[in-house]
């Protein structure tokens, strides 16, 4: 660490050049000897300060703490993507499984048609036509009033 | 015992089993050339080892991110620049006085210490060296009693070397004054 240039920097300072480099400042007896102990404590006591204030991480140092959490994190992203995906209760299934069906699922409805006196052919389906202009002039031909339907709607 | 390597001391502190025993030889091995100038910076004895007692702890808890290419010296002996530079604008802070007051205070402090063995002279330039603002001191103390590199000097300071030269070519130009106008006062 010594700069050969050190005493040109003092040639227009012969007074301070003269003087010899000596250290007058003096630790008191045995100083050297104990202060290392005395920081080695102070450092266990800023090590339980510091675990205090984090109880949770304790003795885990920063690197093994986010090592730990990106592991954690990637595990738990796994189990989203690879989880299984619930089998969609369809509409076909709850279609099958009325209430109505549960309830009256042994009973003979043609039967009950047949009591009540109903015509049945009147309950066949009606097939609409698709088209917004098939279904206007259907009704302007059944002399059907517009709000009628969208009130049904 | 042989002082170790930085790499041997690192290498021992990164290991669990073996951390508390090399911090204990870092501070061993470091401890008498950061309070020699720590001591300079802040003249007190007990000043001195709060402020050494600081480094060593910040150093124990940075250790673990330093970086293996720097030297551990001169790491050290930066984080002992700020600390003393730290302590002094605290200590004027805190007793809400003038950089003149701290300078008279540095120096009855030096008058009246029990851990000064220098002679007449050597207590002249004390008095002289502690009446330059604090980071001039910083860089008389490095350069003259430590023959520091202006390089490392940079390092330490976060200064320019330019900057260092001028500011010790300075330093050194108002000791000699302080030094000559003594002499002729006292005859």
């Amino acid at each position: 660490m010594k700069d050969p240039n050190t005493i040109d920097e003092l040639r227009e300072a012969p007074l301070l050049r003269s003087l010899p480099k000596e250290d007058p400042f003096v630790a008191p007896k045995d100083f050297f000897e104990f202060f290392p102990h005395a920081v080695q404590q102070a450092a266990y006591q800023v090590d339980r300060e510091r675990r205090r204030h984090t109880p949770l991480l304790g003795d885990v140092k920063p690197l093994r703490f986010f090592g730990s959490a990106a592991a954690l994190l990637g595990l738990l992203v796994a189990a989203i993507v690879l989880w299984p995906a619930p089998t969609p209760a369809g509409p076909a299934v709850a279609q099958e499984w009325t209430v109505d069906e549960m309830l009256y699922s042994d009973l003979d409805v043609e039967l009950i048609y047949a009591d009540a006196d109903i015509d049945t052919d009147l309950m066949d389906l009606v097939s609409l036509p698709e088209d917004d202009q098939a279904v206007l002039a259907y009704l302007e031909s059944e002399d059907l009033p517009l709000d009628l339907l969208i009130e049904e709607l | 015992m042989a002082d170790l390597s930085d790499g041997e001391l690192l290498a021992l502190f990164r290991k669990e089993e073996s951390r508390n025993y090399a911090f204990n030889l870092l501070v061993r091995q470091y401890q008498r050339r950061l309070y020699a100038f720590i001591r300079r910076m802040v003249t007190d004895h007990d000043e001195a080892k709060d402020v050494l007692q600081n480094v060593f702890l910040k150093a124990w808890t940075g250790l673990d991110g330093f970086r293996a290419d720097a030297q551990l010296y001169s790491w050290l002996y930066r984080i002992a620049h700020n600390e003393s530079l730290n302590h002094l604008r605290r200590m004027k802070r805190g007793l809400f006085v003038s950089e003149a007051s701290v300078v008279e205070r540095l120096t009855t402090t030096l008058d009246s210490s029990e851990h000064f063995n220098g002679d007449m002279i050597q207590r002249k330039l004390q008095r002289a060296i502690m009446r330059l603002p604090d980071k001039q001191r910083a860089v008389f103390t490095m350069k003259y009693f430590e023959e520091m590199k202006y390089e490392t000097m940079s390092e330490i300071t976060g200064t320019s070397v330019g900057a260092l030269k001028s500011s010790y070519h300075i330093a050194v130009k108002k000791i000699e004054q302080w030094l000559t106008a003594d002499q002729t006062k006292n005859g």
